[in-house]
């Protein structure tokens, strides 16, 4: 890789071509030491051997373009040169093609009757063998072509348990950097197979928000109607509670719970880190053995990571908080301090 | 393919909120002076995203004519360089343009006079404000500031005083003040229209110009080919006041069109011709900036034409409601002539929050402006 940060310019690309060639030193040795050996002694050669000359002499060339193309790969990588990352992918599979085409050209099938066959088997051996890379490429293009796969994407592989950072794409691998400080090296083609989320539109803010997904079981013990006195109270203006109620709401006889979760889902509409859209919910899940389970399914506007554990806690400490304020109890099974404390 | 232009006078259709009373003719004139003034006293005022400083006019004097002038610009100084939230997502709303007025009357008299319909309208109840140093609606989240002054305090303030204005108004064509091209009108409107029927927008960028590029592209061909000399007054302004109201928006929109084009024009670079597809860029980076002060202009507008926000108990009842019940209730709110609230006069930021569906309404407009501007100068 270049490590001259003059070579990594990104506005001197014949530069930074020139120096992948220089890296590949032996590679273009070899190559002129093939032409040589073309020119100079393909008079005293048999046919087959110049063949076999001229094979080298391709595969040479076609070696030397795709190292030379990875190579501008890995610095167009540290650079984040998205479109230059896929030409140069594009370039190696246009080097592989060229030399299966060079290579039966020089062969020369027409006239080479009992190659015919072997070369059918080998090719078919070749694609099954070769197939993951096949469909690498054609996924490598299509995600590239659709803008799906970056550099620096956040993308969870949910059944190769990955979750991480995008560092590198090529023709047939995409490496990851995890959260947990490792790297993934997943083929191309498997984020086709298998379905890949790409969560860095979300993280940037770019979308409604991030999704939050809390559930709260209240001990149903304390689930009953609320008193006239407690009316009088939230009406009276205590913890702000009437502004996030209607009149309606705040009347004789309703349950605790119940204007529990209207407050809750107005105070929430009201927040300025919680969106209203796509979608907000407070909402009962079934009863269970443990108590009534009150789900929060909301998106916060605050997408970054940091910032979304940060109000997301917030909020859950605002829940737990008016849920005094209700006669309301999150339900917590008994321990063992618990039954000690009974059997006194 | 040219239109031809049209001039109209649609300010005649103005009426009393809750009624269908017109105004007097004096106050209709003042509606023309003070737009005309005010548009050419811009001119050459533009602050571009990122620039420090703000915009301070000092009108000396409360007359009616003192008075719609203020309104103008509260309706015009809309400026590139408003931040709302600063990139670490605090509130910090910076650079608001303030308009001071120097007046000889007592507190309850000056507020009573801006809070008439034919001045102010609804506009103090969100707006910053102060009154002979008493500060009003301190964290109001609009990009503008009105102060009532005793005296100018601010020496570098540009001024404003009814001997200017009475000039400007001798200097000019009567035709040219009291009558106004509606094209550019007409095809916000359609711009408009357009941005109502786009309801599929992808959304993995919610504040990205990207979305807008085949809607843009349609719009073109929309512009390209009206020829058609349409009218922005129709014969349902005489009894709709829906109507009055939507057509008098967009003129006061697209009077800001040229302002917010200086401010961009500002950021190409200089030294050689930019290619449209260059220029295009330059709009796209500023699309959140435009789309921001478009909708305070809006929101300021809207409270100026006697809408107001919605009180707690609406913001309650509405979120309870759900698909037909909630549009029908928004709308009867909208509707309502003697006191119509409308949901979407909030902050930016709130939009973003509790409609962002509509964000796509300033934005989808702001790209647009160079095409309507580059039409209506054929």
């Amino acid at each position: 890789m270049g490590k001259n940060k003059k070579n990594m310019s990104p506005d001197r690309l014949s530069r930074q071509i020139w120096k992948a060639v220089l890296k590949n030193w032996l590679w273009s040795v070899c190559v002129v030491l093939a032409v040589l050996a073309l020119v100079f002694l393909s008079d005293n050669m048999s046919d087959n051997w110049i063949k076999v000359l001229k094979l080298v002499l391709l595969s040479l060339c076609v070696g030397n373009v795709i190292a030379v193309c990875n190579n501008l790969t890995d610095i167009n990588s540290l650079l984040r040169k998205e479109h230059r990352i896929t030409w140069c992918q594009i370039c190696v599979l246009i080097a592989a093609g060229v030399w299966i085409i060079g290579a039966i050209l020089i062969v020369n099938i027409s006239t080479s009757q009992q190659l015919t066959i072997p070369l059918g088997i080998a090719g078919s051996v070749l694609a099954w063998i070769f197939q993951d890379k096949i469909k690498g490429a054609a996924a490598f293009i299509h995600y590239r072509r659709h803008n799906l796969l970056n550099i620096g994407d956040w993308i969870k592989v949910p059944a190769d348990n990955v979750d991480g950072v995008v560092k590198k794409v090529t023709l047939t691998n995409v490496t990851l950097y995890n959260w947990d400080t490792t790297t993934s090296t997943i083929p191309i083609n498997r984020l086709q197979a298998e379905h890949f989320i790409n969560l860095q539109n979300m993280s940037d803010g770019k979308t409604y928000g991030r999704n939050m997904e809390v559930t709260f079981t209240l001990d149903a013990e304390k689930i009953r109607p609320v008193t006239e006195e407690e009316l009088a109270r939230f009406e009276s203006g205590e913890h702000d509670i009437a502004r996030f109620l209607q009149e309606e709401d705040i009347r004789p006889g309703v349950l605790n719970a119940e204007l529990f979760r209207l407050y809750l889902y107005h105070w929430l509409l009201n927040d300025s880190h919680v969106s209203q859209l796509p979608r907000l919910f407070v909402h009962w899940t079934e009863h269970k053995d443990t108590g009534m389970a009150l789900e929060v399914y909301a998106f916060l506007t605050d997408s970054n990571w940091s910032c979304f554990e940060w109000q997301k806690s917030r909020i859950i400490e605002h829940v737990m908080t008016s849920m005094n304020w209700f006669d309301l109890r999150l339900y917590q099974s008994p321990s063992a301090y618990n039954f000690e404390n009974m059997m006194k | 393919m040219k239109a031809a232009v049209l001039r109209e006078r649609p300010f005649e259709f103005l009426r009393r909120k809750g009624s269908l009373e017109a105004y007097p003719e004096q106050t209709v004139a003042n509606w023309y002076i003070a737009r005309a003034y005010v548009l050419d006293f811009l001119k050459d005022v533009a602050f571009i995203p990122g620039m420090p400083g703000s915009l301070h006019v000092v009108v000396e004097g409360d007359s009616p004519l003192l008075l719609a002038v203020v309104r103008h610009l509260a309706l015009y100084s809309h400026f590139l360089n408003f931040v709302e939230y600063d990139r670490f997502g605090n509130r910090v709303c910076s650079n608001r343009s303030v308009i001071t007025v120097i007046s000889s009357r007592d507190e309850a008299g000056i507020i009573a006079e801006l809070e008439k319909d034919e001045n102010l309208g609804n506009l103090l109840q969100v707006c910053r404000y102060s009154v002979f140093g008493k500060l009003y609606n301190e964290d109001s989240y609009l990009d503008l500031e009105i102060e009532v002054a005793t005296e100018q305090g601010d020496a570098a303030a540009m001024k404003i005083t009814e001997a200017d204005v009475n000039a400007f108004v001798a200097a000019r064509h009567a035709d040219e003040i009291f009558s106004i091209d509606t094209r550019k009108a007409l095809y916000a409107g359609h711009a408009y229209v357009l941005g109502g029927v786009i309801d599929n927008l992808p959304h993995e960028d919610i504040f990205g110009a990207g979305r807008y590029v085949q809607a843009l592209d349609t719009f073109r061909y929309l512009l390209f080919n009206d020829t058609q000399d349409r009218t922005l007054v129709t014969p349902a302004w005489e009894s709709n006041i829906v109507a009055v109201r939507n057509g008098i928006s967009d003129i006061m929109c697209t009077d800001c069109f040229e302002l917010r084009e200086k401010a961009v024009v500002k950021q190409y670079p200089s030294g050689r011709r930019l290619s449209e597809k260059e220029r295009r860029t330059v709009w796209e980076q500023n699309n959140f900036a435009l789309s921001l002060s478009e909708h305070n202009r809006w929101v300021v507008e809207k409270l100026i034409m006697g809408f107001r926000p919605y009180v707690a108990s609406e913001s309650n009842k509405y979120d309870t409601l759900f698909s037909a019940e909630k549009r029908a209730f928004c709308n009867q709110l909208k509707k309502s002539p003697a006191d119509p609230a409308h949901l979407d006069i909030c902050s930016y930021w709130d939009l973003r929050r509790t409609d962002p569906d509509n964000l796509k309404y300033d934005s989808f407009l702001m790209l647009a402006i160079p095409l309507i501007l580059g039409k209506v100068r054929q």
